[in-house]
């Protein structure tokens, strides 16, 4: 069901469909010039029934209600929005950009932004003002109480990545925290906008660099249903064979950092020269490790080589012999 | 020695005139500087940094099938404190640029930098007018020795970048800052010469020669 709802029923509509157990899926922010549109989807997970609610709201007022006080879960989905589209939420909890560092004033997403110069200010990291006031306000006053803010991230060992957490923390308990993100943030929204659909396929496999064939096959996907290609089967069974190659790749690495994180060094070791070997399969059918852009719409880009399924089965059969390997490795390890 | 020590003020700063960079130390012993070249190109402490992509790269060249152990490269460090070799992996944007600045300011001179990948060169893929999150070039933030191209380059690549910066670190010809020095903060950033038409001006250099 799709629905355009004047923001005053929007609340009403909200909760009619959380009453019917609805969860929500996903806001979107949607420039439909010169109205912006902010599309949420809803899902009912007991027989899959799906429901999208539309608000729109004029470009130059941008001001919305919430959905934060009903789904609580339609908080970052908004600040996303704030930032790319500049609409402002009433009564939204917490009213800061997700992605985009505080300072800055454009909103990339509208159709008529056209890039700003990259201006590094000196330092940006350190509290935010509306964290300080909103501690100032929870009664944290400095050396009232023996709580206090810690910054981990976004260069720490164990966030994989880049995730930036303020904790706040009393002696060793951690009371609660709060997440920054867009340390990665790479505008590939926007880019997509310039490009041709066959352009943009490489941008999807650094979308998920440790399992781009799934991504590449999700976009391809996309294209053919938008135009009514059909793959062969043959290109389908293909697809399906890279594409678990490229999830058990990506639990590998999984599995060797999550360890590394505990201090076990050691099954990192032994997962990557597992991992090295799907690359090498990869290598030879793609001509790539990593940003394959393999799966393309209508197909694979390339057949397969000659030797590919007897080196494949070899390298299932080793891998089986691993598992229990990896099990003792860990759990049969008496310092884990 | 020729080098005239800058006077100092009398609150004990270098005039403004002075680039803290271009300060030299008080002692300088050839020898045991060779001798502390050699030990150190050949114990690279790098900083456990991944932004993106070419951090799983940087991984897997640090693992078992390439290991940069061999070289003396392999002992990942989380503090920046006790690493000397920044290897940027990724691409760098807003939100992350000072932080970089911050990390490299907090390593320990003599330090490196190698820009591992398009996106830490320029951009990479992700350079387009309209762009308005990923820095192009980590070169704009903090000096870089050696670049290494792909998207993602492979791990033998990572491996001759360590190799090519530890003979520069023999040679005493990388943008190492000496201990205690600051790196200058530039007020514009670096612009990039558009490579071909640098390498086009290479060419007629040659063909005049």
């Amino acid at each position: 069901m799709d629905a355009v709802v004047s923001p005053q029923t929007l609340h009403a509509a909200a909760k009619v469909l959380k009453a019917e157990h609805f969860a929500l899926d996903a806001g979107i922010g949607v420039d439909r010039q010169p109205e912006l549109e902010v599309l949420y989807l809803f899902k009912q997970f007991s027989d899959g029934a799906r429901v999208r609610l539309r608000i729109r709201t004029d470009r130059e007022l941008a001001t919305l209600p919430t959905l934060a006080t009903t789904y609580a879960g339609a908080e970052w989905y908004e600040r996303e929005i704030i930032d790319m589209f500049g609409i402002t939420f009433t009564d939204h909890p917490h009213p800061r950009p997700l992605l985009l560092p505080h300072y800055t004033s454009f909103h990339p997403l509208r159709k008529d932004f056209h890039g700003a110069p990259i201006v590094i200010p000196d330092d940006t990291i350190g509290i935010p003002e509306i964290d300080i006031q909103e501690a100032l306000k929870q009664g944290h006053v400095a050396g009232s109480r023996s709580d206090f803010f810690l910054n981990m991230g976004p260069q720490h060992p164990s966030t994989h990545g880049v995730l930036r957490i303020l904790l706040h923390v009393e002696g060793e308990t951690v009371l609660g925290g709060r997440c920054h993100l867009g340390y990665s943030h790479r505008g590939t929204e926007k880019l997509a906008e310039k490009k041709q659909y066959v352009q943009f396929l490489p941008y999807t496999d650094r979308m998920d660099y440790l399992s781009p064939l799934n991504y590449n096959w999700g976009y391809a996907k996309i294209l053919e249903r938008a135009t009514g290609i059909e793959p062969t089967p043959r290109a389908e069974v293909i697809r399906v064979i890279m594409a678990e190659l490229a999830r058990v790749a990506s639990h590998l690495v999984w599995l060797g950092t999550y360890l590394l994180d505990l201090g076990a060094i050691t099954p990192f070791l032994y997962t990557f020269e597992d991992r090295e070997q799907i690359l090498t399969i990869f290598e030879r059918a793609t001509g790539q490790r990593m940003t394959t852009s393999y799966i393309v719409a209508g197909g694979v880009r390339n057949d397969l080589y000659g030797t590919f399924v007897t080196e494949v089965s070899d390298l299932l059969k080793k891998l089986y012999k691993r598992l229990p390997e990896y099990e003792d490795l860990v759990m049969g390890n008496e310092i884990f | 020695m020729d080098e005239q020590l800058p006077i100092l003020n009398p609150d004990g700063q270098y005039p403004d005139s002075v680039n803290s960079e271009t300060v030299p130390p008080i002692v300088r012993f050839l020898p045991l500087q060779k001798a502390l070249d050699l030990a150190r190109a050949n114990s690279l402490w790098p900083l456990t940094f991944g932004i993106a992509c070419c951090a799983i790269e940087m991984m897997a060249a640090s693992a078992s099938r390439y290991d940069t152990d061999r070289f003396g490269a392999g002992v990942f460090r989380n503090s920046p404190r006790q690493a000397d070799l920044m290897i940027v992996a990724g691409t760098v944007n807003l939100k992350m640029a000072p932080i970089i600045k911050r990390l490299y300011d907090q390593m320990p001179s003599p330090k490196w930098v190698i820009a591992l990948g398009s996106c830490a060169i320029c951009g990479g893929p992700f350079e387009q007018e309209d762009n308005y999150a990923v820095v192009q070039g980590v070169e704009k933030i903090v000096p870089v020795d050696i670049f290494v191209p792909g998207c993602p380059p492979r791990p033998e690549a990572l491996i001759h970048a360590i190799l090519e910066l530890q003979e520069r670190i023999k040679a005493g010809t990388t943008h190492a800052l000496e201990p205690g020095a600051v790196a200058p903060v530039t007020e514009q950033p670096v612009e990039f010469v558009d490579l071909i038409e640098r390498l086009k001006k290479q060419a007629q250099r040659k063909s005049a020669q």
